[in-house]
């Protein structure tokens, strides 16, 4: 193999490509995304809706279906027995027992996600049966240590309750728990808090910040807010249109955000380091994936939009130490 | 396909005729409802691209055409007995040119009439009464979803209850008695009506002086919405009940909007399109139901040639002299219920935004 | 809440409505502006006194709602008469029951064989031509003229290959018949329960272990039985498809599928989350074929409910008219009622 993990990656995706062959046309959700994870770190993919963050992790694990296809790239993935695999090219049985076992996921909709018919218990012993040769009755005592772990109260009964008894914290606690019951490598997070009460927002993001820390795993986590960035992760990737813009530390981004995009996001949120006097929205829309226009893909919104942008794609330059975006007014013409 | 793109341009049409109707009536409209337009002009696409539906657009016209027509194009009257004159007239076999001439193509019935002219009165009556029925339930059950819905307390349950009843029911026999109970009144109430009896009359395409079988016609249509209604009404019931707990009615109500304008302005919309797919599948329905009833002798009889009752006269000597006529009146029925059922399927798919979705992508880009 | 209170609270709610379809019933059959009782009594045994003597029996010189009353309490009590057929309605219904019992279970039979597999070859196989063919039978099913579909079918199975018959239902032996009947005395309540279930000739004949006669009733009735499936089954079918697709297309089996769960774990989570619908519709549809099938009966020559109904209808014979719309009720009930406690069963979310 051509490539291979530095010191300390757990997953090296390079020139990943997504597309949806739909009724309307070819959509291009991913185009040619290249990101790292190093081992025990937690990364944020930041976007807005529709961008391809979601496509881009489930990719992963090749858990695109129909009518999308997986059309390129490469995703390097360290296992537990530090083999270094493919994940686009592993046979369908080894991807199989990667998912959930090595590389987990939290849903958004946490209602949705579990399966209505089936009790807490059986999710995790499912999870943990389907991976390791393990006694189901031995796997339930460890379901009630799990529900234990992400803080939901006398997991004895919990254990035994179906989805739609729990609220809607708890059962996102109880996706959680699920996901964690192998005790994956890299956990992949996607808008965890969204579809929750805002008061329980901080709750689950601090459990996944200390589960993180304690089972030494990698996160990505993926958010529109920029607010739960700040909070818990070490580095971000931006994401706009399918494509990645801005990649940086967390307080570089923060101080010094380069792609317009990136710095139009900060201003419309609060920003917890600047103080700023209003907040702003982006004017336009995001441009349909179908045939997307050649260059950069953020022209028709960009405040400072030349000739050569819409002609022309930028590409990712490091403009300084592990600061890196894809953006004209940093490339020399 | 150049179908697709002839259909869509068709309906596009159309859509644009109202627009402009509606824009001379209430100028500024078409530029309040752009949004709306467009939705509509999705759909009109969504449409066209849907084979099965297209095929079901086509089949209904030309039924609707022949079901206006028909009537005129006969070119026997239906209440000539010709094996009078003729013995060799009764269910004489078909009479294909090369082997055989002189006598009607599919052959006669038992009283000597052609049974291709026979049948072009049966697909209006067929298709007049099918149209009545779901155009006079389906709006009884709206009305009665709606106030049920809407209102709730002793009212909502007073209708629930008789919807309860009505469905616990076995349709066709409650339709049975109900058929078996009207005809006397009817006739008797036509017998003193003589101008809606013309009209009615002429809207069947019978003769006047029919109105005894008229009044058979007319109480399977009563009887048929009598048992038409419930569905309607439990569906658009359960609608209101979850379009009423959302904020925008609330905000309707603070407003001080009165009832009847919040129920017509503000939940028909949002119900409509699970009624209209509900319809059109009625439409082939209630074709069907009638001809049952007619079947079972519950319609109108001699000299009325409605197609159930055709085709229970045919089974008497089914099959050694009528199977063709069975075949044939059979898929008369097949075809106008099969053009609606099609029809149906493919705007259950347009007005479902699950489904629409994916073509709405291009045009939106 | 335990099984026992959800009965009686079911029971109790539907009082009103079992009432309600009688007393509905009734001034339908009121409403006919003819004399009923001439209609019951035939020509030839037509005479003042034997009328007179008709219409004291029933009330009719009484108010309306007195003779409903009338009819209400002598059918709870079990003595109502046909006064056509001048015998115990439930004699008339106990013959006729079990017989539309037989043609719904054959009907059902065949609904299920057909509609199920196709739904799930349908599903599995989205979009390709089997996809496309099942909708096609679908609409083409439900926009058939089902008295023109039983012609043909008599055409082919019975006039021109004799694969079947049209006359007479098959029934147990008298000895089989006396045994079952003898079983309440036997065996007290048990017996009255296996006794119920053995008049329906074909679970009797069972019993008795004549095979024969099993036989002999697939063979006298699984023509409609094929028809129903013809009609409805790519009803059936869609209904599978759809909520086959719809566990498919769900959040939850995508996260089993992230949780990296075998395929065969997976379907199980699909299969019984896509059994709801379809358990709903199959019990609708099977409470509907026990009401009887007018037509079908009609065509096809069997004596069942509907047929009954039918008959009563046109001869005005309001005793039997009550007495079959209060087994039809009940038959209403009692299919909704399992259809809920199946539900139960397998939806965790529904309690009773």
């Amino acid at each position: 193999m051509a490539e291979s993990l530095q010191d300390g990656q757990v997953l090296k995706v390079r020139d990943l490509e997504v597309k949806f062959y739909t009724y309307a046309g070819v959509v291009n959700a991913v185009s040619r995304i290249s990101f790292e994870v190093y081992e025990g770190e937690v990364v944020a993919l930041v976007g807005e809706t529709g961008c391809g963050k979601t496509v881009t992790t489930r990719a992963l694990t090749r858990l695109i279906e129909h009518p999308g296809r997986i059309e390129n790239g490469s995703a390097l993935f360290k296992r537990r027995n530090n083999e270094v695999v493919d994940l686009l090219k592993v046979p369908e049985e080894v991807i199989r027992d990667i998912r959930g076992n090595e590389i987990a996921y939290v849903f958004q909709d946490p209602t949705s996600a579990l399966d209505p018919l089936y009790t807490v218990g059986t999710h995790i012993v499912e999870t943990v049966t389907n991976h390791r040769k393990v006694k189901a009755k031995e796997v339930l005592r460890d379901a009630i240590r799990l529900l234990k772990e992400v803080v939901i109260p006398s997991p004895e009964l919990r254990v035994k309750n179906y989805p739609h008894e729990l609220s809607g914290g708890m059962r996102q606690r109880a996706v959680i728990a699920t996901s964690l019951s192998n005790s994956p490598k890299l956990l992949i997070a996607d808008e965890p808090t969204t579809n929750l009460d805002v008061t329980i927002q901080a709750q689950i993001l601090e459990l996944l910040k200390n589960l993180q820390a304690k089972y030494k795993m990698s996160l990505i986590l993926i958010t529109h807010n920029l607010g739960i960035v700040a909070e818990i992760s070490d580095r971000v990737y931006i994401m706009y249109a399918g494509k990645i813009v801005e990649e940086a530390l967390t307080t570089d981004l923060y101080y010094k955000p380069l792609h317009p995009y990136t710095q139009l996001l900060l201003r419309s949120v609060p920003n917890p380091l600047k103080r700023i006097e209003k907040l702003e929205s982006i004017p336009g829309v995001v441009p349909s994936l179908i045939n997307p226009p050649p260059g950069c893909r953020f022209y028709p919104r960009c405040p400072y939009a030349t000739d050569v942008c819409r002609r022309e794609e930028p590409s990712m330059i490091e403009v300084e130490p592990r600061h890196r975006v894809a953006c004209w007014l940093y490339l020399k013409r | 396909m150049s179908i697709v793109k002839a259909v869509y341009e068709a309906l596009v049409k159309v859509i644009n005729f109202y627009v402009l109707v509606r824009d001379k009536l209430s100028p500024g409209w078409s530029t309040k409802n752009s949004s709306r337009v467009k939705e509509w002009k999705l759909m009109a696409y969504a449409f066209s691209k849907s084979k099965i539906g297209v095929l079901g657009g086509m089949i209904v016209f030309v039924v609707t055409l022949l079901a206006i027509i028909g009537p005129l194009l006969a070119w026997e009257p239906y209440w000539e007995y010709k094996v009078v004159e003729d013995p060799e007239l009764w269910y004489h076999p078909p009479c294909i040119p090369p082997w055989c001439s002189g006598y009607p193509l599919l052959g006669t019935d038992e009283w000597g009439r052609d049974i291709i002219s026979l049948s072009f009165y049966g697909f209006r009556i067929s298709f007049v009464i099918s149209l009545f029925v779901v155009f006079l339930g389906a709006p009884l059950g709206i009305l009665l979803g709606l106030v049920a819905g809407y209102k709730g307390g002793l009212i909502d349950e007073v209708i629930m209850r008789l919807t309860d009843i009505f469905i616990a029911f076995p349709g066709l026999i409650l339709a049975i008695a109900f058929a078996s109970v009207f005809p006397q009144r009817i006739r008797a109430f036509l017998e003193a009506n003589t101008l809606l009896r013309d009209f009615l009359s002429f809207i069947f395409g019978l003769r006047p002086n029919e109105y005894a079988q008229l009044a058979a016609i007319l109480s399977v249509w009563v009887a048929m919405v009598i048992v038409w209604w419930p569905g309607y009404a439990r569906i658009v019931r359960g609608s209101v009940l979850s379009v009423r707990e959302q904020p925008f009615i609330e905000a309707a109500k603070l407003v001080g909007l009165p009832t009847r304008k919040i129920l017509i302005k503000h939940v028909l919309p949002n119900v409509l399109s699970p009624i209209l797919v509900m319809m059109t599948f009625d439409l082939a329905t209630a074709t069907l139901f009638a001809a049952a009833l007619s079947f079972l002798g519950l319609g109108p009889q001699e000299p009325v040639p409605e197609l159930g009752y055709l085709i229970s006269k045919a089974g008497n000597f089914f099959p050694e002299r009528t199977a063709h006529i069975v075949l044939y009146y059979g898929t008369i029925l097949l075809v106008i219920a099969l053009g609606w059922n099609l029809l149906g399927d493919a705007l259950r798919d347009v007005l479902d935004p699950r489904t629409r979705r994916s073509i709405e992508f291009r045009e939106g880009g | 809440m335990g099984l026992t209170t959800f009965l009686v609270r079911r029971a109790v709610t539907f009082v009103p409505t079992l009432l309600g379809v009688l007393l509905i019933t009734y001034l339908i059959a009121y409403a006919v502006p003819t004399d009923p009782v001439r209609a019951w009594v035939g020509e030839k045994l037509m005479n003042p006194e034997r009328l007179q003597e008709i219409r004291e029996k029933y009330r009719f010189d009484r108010p309306w709602y007195e003779q409903f009353a009338f009819l209400v309490s002598e059918l709870l009590s079990g003595r109502l008469e046909d006064p056509v057929r001048q015998r115990n309605v439930f004699t008339e219904l106990f013959y006729r029951f079990p017989i539309t019992v037989e043609v719904a279970l054959i009907g059902f039979i065949f609904l299920v064989l057909i509609g199920i597999p196709l739904g799930v070859l349908a599903a599995v196989k989205k979009d390709s031509f089997i996809d496309f063919f099942v909708r096609i039978f679908a609409l083409t099913g439900s926009s058939l003229p089902a008295f023109v579909l039983y012609y043909f079918l008599i055409l082919g199975f019975f006039v021109y290959t004799h694969t079947t018959y049209l006359a007479g239902i098959p029934y147990p032996t008298q000895t089989c018949r006396d045994w079952i009947g003898s079983l309440p005395t036997t065996y007290p309540y048990v017996g009255n329960f296996i006794s119920a279930i053995g008049s329906v000739p074909m679970f009797g004949a069972a019993m008795c272990g004549e095979w024969f006669v099993v036989a002999d009733t697939f063979k006298r009735l699984y023509l409609p039985g094929l028809a129903l499936g013809l009609l409805n089954g790519g009803f059936i079918a869609r209904i599978v498809r759809n909520s086959l697709l719809d566990a498919l297309g769900s959040e939850y089996v995508l996260f089993a599928k992230a949780r990296g769960l075998k395929k065969l774990r997976i379907w199980r989570h699909v299969l019984k989350n896509a059994m709801i619908p379809v358990v709903t519709v199959l019990g609708i549809n099977f409470g509907g074929l026990l009401s009887g099938a007018v037509i079908a009966e009609t065509v096809f020559n069997i004596p069942g409910m509907g047929r009954y109904m039918y008959d009563s209808i046109t001869r005005l014979n309001f005793p039997a008219i009550i007495a079959a719309t209060f087994l039809f009720a009940i038959i209403y009930i009692v299919t909704n009622l399992v259809v809920d406690i199946l539900y139960a069963a397998i939806d965790p979310r529904i309690r009773y």
